[in-house]
């Protein structure tokens, strides 16, 4: 009689995932791009035309902060 | 009585490039009428009426200038010097000065032409003409131009602009090479003011966007009023010997609606 040989059914413990939580840095605006936001928004209500024509220059400055 | 030295001044350009008001108005009023639309047609003897608007247009006196200092008499008494004098004519250059700062600002900020510089500005000597070039593209053509075109520059442009002239040309290098910076290029008036005129902030009650940039145009199409000029006043205060002497201006300015093209904002790339 043949010998049936059964594998041993290892049940496999879930391997416990590392997560690794990257830790969000949070960082605040310096006090020259905290004062030229605030200034580009009065400059937004109190000229509109002015804000387009140098739209894209504050937009350099405030990258460079 | 000896006078105290003076402290360095800048030199003042506003007057020279705008029209100056100081009657006693708080607005001036500047209406504008739409552009008419011709008709051409073959010869037909008929014609359609057309409408026609009127847009006003204000300046508005809207900003106060003032400074103001006390003397008491022991100082003006014990001093060798004419106290009393050097602070009032102190504060009033000091006023000057600030509404020259005030109104050049302004114009570039409310001014609709533009124009980017090559890399460089004004200090590269090899942009100058091209840049000259360009800035007189903006105005000429307009029937306004008879009036003079300026250019105003910070002292910090010139190392470019002084080379550039020690090098363009025979008779106006020669020029330039004799007598240093000439005032007068391409049918354009420079003239210059120290470094940190132009800036980017809130004057009063204006935001001005001026840090970086420098401006070009037509003279005589912008008013800024000075209802009464500087004026100023002594006076003895309760508590205190001597006297205050306070100094004041009042500023409103305008880039009329119709001539806002020909005020180039230029941006120093």
């Amino acid at each position: 009689m043949a010998v049936k040989t059964k594998k041993a059914v290892v049940s496999k413990k879930p391997v416990k995932a590392k997560v690794v939580v990257a830790a969000k840095v949070l960082t605040e605006d310096s006090p020259a791009k905290k004062e030229l936001l605030a200034f580009i928004e009065n400059l937004k209500v109190e000229n509109p035309t002015a804000y387009q024509k140098n739209a894209i220059n504050f937009e350099k400055q405030l990258n460079q902060l | 009585m000896a006078t105290l030295q003076q402290i360095l001044r800048n030199s003042l350009v506003a007057e020279k490039i705008c029209e100056v008001d100081r009657t006693d108005n708080m607005t001036i009023k500047n209406p504008y009428g739409s552009a008419c639309t011709t008709q051409i047609t073959s010869l037909t003897g008929t014609y359609q009426v057309d409408d026609f608007s009127v847009t006003a247009d204000t300046l508005t006196v809207t900003d106060e200038f003032k400074n103001a200092e006390h003397v008491y008499d022991f100082q003006e008494l014990l001093s060798y010097y004419d106290l009393f004098a050097n602070r009032i004519e102190q504060q009033s250059y000091d006023i000057a000065a600030s509404i020259d700062q005030y109104v050049l600002n302004f114009i570039l900020t409310d001014g609709t032409g533009t124009y980017t510089t090559p890399t460089g500005g004004f200090t590269t000597a090899a942009n100058i003409n091209v840049i000259l070039a360009n800035l007189l593209s903006k105005t000429v053509g307009y029937s306004d131009t008879y009036k003079g075109l300026f250019l105003v520059l910070e002292n910090t442009d010139i190392t470019g602009l002084v080379q550039a002239q020690m090098t363009n040309g025979y008779s106006f290098a020669d020029a330039a090479l004799n007598n240093g910076l000439l005032t007068h290029q391409a049918g354009i008036d420079i003239y210059v003011v120290r470094t940190g005129t132009f800036v980017t902030e809130t004057i009063g009650t204006k935001s001005v966007v001026g840090s970086g940039h420098r401006v070009f145009g037509v003279k005589g199409v912008c008013t800024y009023a000075a209802p009464r000029g500087i004026q100023m006043e002594e006076k003895s205060v309760s508590a205190k010997t001597g006297k205050e002497c306070v100094t004041w201006g009042y500023i409103g300015c305008k880039v009329w609606a119709q001539k806002a093209a020909l005020i180039v904002d230029i941006t120093i790339a």
